[in-house]
């Protein structure tokens, strides 16, 4: 383990500097260019690689390669028809808005989303209006994503002698730097990623952003790749892995400690996460560490998995198992709301769930879904910015394809190897947020190559890299643009633009930080919340402006406002029921499909009754004077 | 309306006849025959419900996209 540690040490570092050499590369590009253009657009110059694989890097954050897997580990293959319509995503969110966003970007010279809006409802409310939901839900959609970039870290690196010495030492020379609930080696991975992602972005602009893209691209594709071959190999072949699976059935969770008939020793005594150990007959693995301090006789309670397939036990058992240095006591164990004592739970919808007695993806949120993943990809401003900044119409229509086929590339893979990893790796139900380094150092260290572990492990970091980066710009790009220079001082020097544009990117990159130092509970939902409100407030406005000539002002504003209304509503209701991030779901739908659907209403209703478009507008943007039809 | 504005429009109009062909394909396989029945029959080492509902449309989709993407869009530069 350590001596894969110290691989992905290595790897990091080597990543590290080859993302920093592309940032100044790209600076010393743009001294040439004019700034605003070239900072947040790359002078609408990207080709057909660039385009795919920044638009696929974006979409795929951090959650794609922690909490997906996780998700797969926990619920099977139901995990197949939850990430279905990614079959259709590239032609949708590419496909739908592309060639209009990119002609009308180029014909009205906007950089940002809200100077699209801006431009075409002839309204500066609206376009300061949108630079605030903006700014708002990405800030809050950041620091889950640094929270889980800082995880990854901590994973990637934690277990390598000069990242936990770091650690120590930042917790000497800066104890006030380090709250009270998270672990030095957290902190040590926030700020060295933070570090990274900033100075990479302020200095390198779009342009950085993209050329990392593109490495994070294809780091993340190699990485699904080799995982995938390595496990097929481990695991004996695809159809070993379902007849195993199919026997499966979900295990319980439950706590225990561990105690001695006398006191620790001085260094007293650890037992690692992930140990075996057996309990009046029955097979547990430890998903935390424990400890037992010098001179008690007692740890604290820890999570542990019960493993209840008679087939995986005798597996285990035969492999074996070294035995503890301490006396285990099993405190509480809690069966499967859904699935427990059903072999083959795991190879079918809804899934086996340990809270949800209807199972983990019931039909109507499985429809709910579909929907989701494409309608939140075409509304996503991050995915529009990159529609507006390619070369022509023969990029993007190759950029499609090539995202199509990347897409399959990535995420029918990641369903195979984390359905493998049942098998490999049972017993970490409680924490299954690890399974992505588990498997990483696991296949590895198995295969015999310690080393490839960082290049495995490299995946799911790039991943993050790659969506916070585009992030933080786009916040920095909706300040400087639409409420500085549209707003405030319409005469400003490039001078003035440029030091503007570092200073708001260097800061919202501190916010983000601070914001994760103190990390926010229920990331994932957090993630899904503030992702689904911006498709909500964006897909509608946009996609009718561009296509209907009678959408007008009134129908914008409404439709961005009904849809956000609705959509947080669900949500605050949902707070108040159930006192956490779960919304209330009419009809089983998810309330992005509510949010979209009053979104539409609205926007019809303003159109209907709101004042009409002006000539100028109806002729620069649909072209109503040439032949009409 | 301009050629590409037309273009552009049937284009999309496409994307969401099909977007909602590969939902129907999907969810109503999916829902008949993973849902409805208890039944776990394997085809090359996946259930059988996931090659035939997800598997299948998805390569049919990749398909579609690239005729669409490569064959059937237009160019409309200005």
């Amino acid at each position: 383990m350590s001596s894969s540690a110290n691989s992905s040490l290595i790897a990091f570092v080597f990543y590290t500097v080859v993302v920093l050499g592309l940032a100044v590369i790209s600076n010393y590009t743009f001294k040439k260019r004019a700034f605003l253009s070239e900072y947040f657009l790359g002078s609408r110059g990207l080709g057909v690689v660039a385009l795919a694989l920044t638009f696929g890097a974006t979409s795929a954050s951090a959650g794609s390669f922690a909490g997906f897997p996780s998700l797969i580990y926990a619920h099977g293959w139901s995990l197949a028809l939850w990430i279905s319509s990614y079959m259709i995503f590239p032609l949708c969110a590419m496909g739908l808005l592309g060639k209009r966003l990119s002609l009308i970007s180029r014909r009205t010279g906007a950089i940002t989303v809200p100077d699209i809006l801006r431009i075409r409802f002839e309204s500066r409310t609206l376009a300061l209006m949108s630079t605030a939901l903006l700014a708002i839900l990405l800030c809050v959609y950041l620091m889950p994503q640094f929270t889980l970039a800082a995880l990854i870290m901590q994973q990637l690196l934690g277990s390598s002698p000069i990242y936990q010495e770091a650690a120590i030492q930042l917790q000497h020379i800066l104890p006030e730097l380090i709250p009270l609930n998270v672990s030095p080696e957290y902190v040590l991975g926030l700020l060295v990623f933070a570090f990274l992602v900033v100075i990479y972005t302020t200095f390198g602009g779009f342009r950085a952003v993209v050329w990392t893209d593109i490495l994070q691209g294809f780091v993340m594709v190699i990485g699904v790749i080799v995982m995938l071959i390595f496990a097929l190999i481990q695991v004996g072949g695809l159809h070993n892995a379902s007849s195993e699976m199919r026997s499966m059935q979900p295990p319980q969770l439950g706590t225990a400690s561990f105690r001695l008939d006398d006191s620790a020793p001085p260094e007293g005594i650890r037992i690692d996460s992930e140990t075996w150990f057996m309990d009046d007959e029955r097979l547990f693995r430890t998903n935390e560490v424990a400890f037992i301090a010098p001179g008690t006789q007692k740890s604290s309670s820890i999570k542990v998995t019960r493993i209840t397939t008679p087939r995986e036990i005798d597996r285990i058992m035969e492999k074996g198992f070294p035995p503890l240095p301490a006396i285990p006591v099993v405190n509480q164990l809690t069966p499967y709301s859904k699935g427990d004592g059903e072999p083959g739970t795991y190879m079918r919808p809804p899934g086996p769930s340990p809270s949800d007695p209807n199972g983990f993806l019931p039909l109507g949120l499985a429809i709910s879904f579909f929907v989701f993943w494409a309608l939140s990809g075409t509304g996503q401003p991050g995915n529009m910015v990159r529609l507006m900044a390619f070369t022509g119409t023969r990029t993007l229509r190759r950029a499609i394809a090539s995202l199509t086929v990347y897409f399959s590339m990535i995420y029918i893979p990641l369903i195979i190897i984390f359905c493998c990893a049942r098998i490999l790796a049972p017993g970490l139900d409680h924490t299954p947020d690890r399974i992505m380094p588990v498997m990483a150092y696991l296949l590895s260290d198995e295969a015999g190559i310690p080393w490839m572990a960082g290049i495995l492990i490299a995946a799911p970091f790039a991943a993050a890299m790659s969506t916070v980066d585009s992030f933080i710009l786009m916040i920095s790009s909706s300040i400087v643009r639409d409420v500085y220079q549209q707003s405030i001082h319409p005469r400003a020097t490039e001078r003035t633009l440029k030091w503007l544009s570092y200073g708001t990117t260097v800061l919202v990159g501190l916010v983000a930080t601070i914001g994760a130092l103190y990390p926010p509970q229920f990331l994932q939902y957090i993630i899904v919340f503030t992702g689904g409100g911006l498709a909500v407030a964006f897909l509608a406005p946009i996609s009718l402006g561009l296509y209907w000539p009678s959408f007008n002002k009134s129908g914008a504003i409404l439709s961005m406002a009904s849809g956000i209304l609705v959509y947080v509503f669900l949500y605050l209701i949902g707070f108040i029921i159930s006192e956490g991030i779960t919304p209330v779901r009419p009809l089983g739908l998810d309330p992005l499909i509510w949010g979209f659907l009053a979104s539409l209403l609205g926007g019809w209703a303003g159109a209907i009754y709101g004042p009409q478009n002006s000539k100028d507008v109806l002729e620069f943007f649909f072209d109503t004077s040439s032949s009409s039809k | 309306m301009s050629t590409a504005f037309r273009h552009a429009r049937r284009e999309a109009i496409h994307i969401l006849i099909v977007a909602g062909i590969c939902m129907a394909w999907t969810i109503g396989y999916c829902g008949i025959f993973a849902y409805g029945s208890d039944e776990i029959q394997l085809l090359w080492g996946v259930p059988r419900w996931v090659i035939f509902g997800i598997a299948l449309p998805w390569i049919a989709a990749t398909v579609y996209s690239l005729w669409f993407s490569l064959v059937y869009m237009r160019e409309d530069n200005e």
